[in-house]
C-alpha cells in the first residue's frame, strides 16, 4: 500500500527539483533528474510486476 | 464485504496520487496508475484462491479427467494478464499496441486449446 505513496512522493520531488532546476537556469540537469525519477520508479514497479506475475501462477496452479 | 471496501479506498487513493501527479510528471502517473491496479489484484487474489479449489474439488467429484482443467486455467490467466497490459497500454493512449497485445493473447489461447479441440476430434471420430 505504501508504494503508491513513494511513487508519488517521487513524481513530486522530482518535479519540485525540475521546477528549482529549471529557475536557476541548469535546464540539462533538470531532464536528468527527471531521467532518474523515472528510472527509480521504474525500478521499483517492476518486483510489483513479478510479484503479480507469480500470484497469477500460483494462483491458477501453473 | 470488507475488503471490498479497503480495495475501493486504495483505487480512490490511486485515482488521486494519479492525477495529482499527473499534471507535472504523465509518466510517473501512469507507474502510479500501474501499481495501483497491481496492488488491488493482489489483495483480490485470496477471494479467487477458494473458487479455485472449489473449482477443482467439483472436477474431482464429476470424475472428468483433470488434464482438461489444465488448459481452462491456463486460459484464464493468459486472458486476464493479456487484458492487463492492453488496459495499462490504453490507459497510456497507446490504443493501437494494446490492441496488438489482445491480438497475440487470442493468438496464445488458441495454442493452448489445440489440445482439447485435437481431443474433441478424436472423441467425435471415435463415435462414428
Amino acid at each position: 500500500m505504501e508504494i503508491i505513496f513513494k511513487l508519488a512522493g517521487i513524481g513530486l520531488i522530482t518535479s519540485i527539483v525540475n521546477q528549482i532546476l529549471k529557475h536557476c537556469g541548469k535546464e540539462e540537469i533538470a531532464s536528468i533528474t527527471t531521467l532518474a525519477g523515472l528510472i527509480i520508479s521504474l525500478l521499483m514497479i517492476i518486483n510489483l510486476v513479478e510479484e503479480l506475475f507469480t500470484t497469477v501462477k500460483a494462483l491458477f496452479a501453473i | 464485504m470488507a475488503d471490498l471496501v479497503k480495495i475501493i479506498g486504495v483505487a480512490l487513493i490511486t485515482v488521486f496520487a494519479h492525477i495529482i501527479i499527473k499534471q507535472t510528471k504523465p509518466e510517473i502517473a501512469m507507474i502510479i496508475s500501474i501499481a495501483g491496479s497491481i496492488l488491488i489484484v493482489i489483495m483480490a487474489v485470496n477471494t479467487l484462491n477458494s473458487v479455485i479449489s472449489n473449482f477443482y474439488s467439483i472436477f474431482e467429484k464429476t470424475g472428468v479427467n483433470t488434464n482438461i482443467l489444465l488448459p481452462i486455467f491456463k486460459i484464464i490467466a493468459i486472458g486476464y494478464i493479456t487484458e492487463f497490459g492492453a488496459n495499462v497500454c490504453a490507459d497510456a493512449g497507446a490504443s493501437s499496441i494494446a490492441d496488438k497485445i489482445l491480438f497475440v493473447g487470442k493468438l496464445i489461447i488458441l495454442l493452448v486449446a489445440l489440445p482439447i479441440i485435437n481431443s474433441v476430434i478424436d472423441l467425435i471420430m471415435g463415435l462414428l
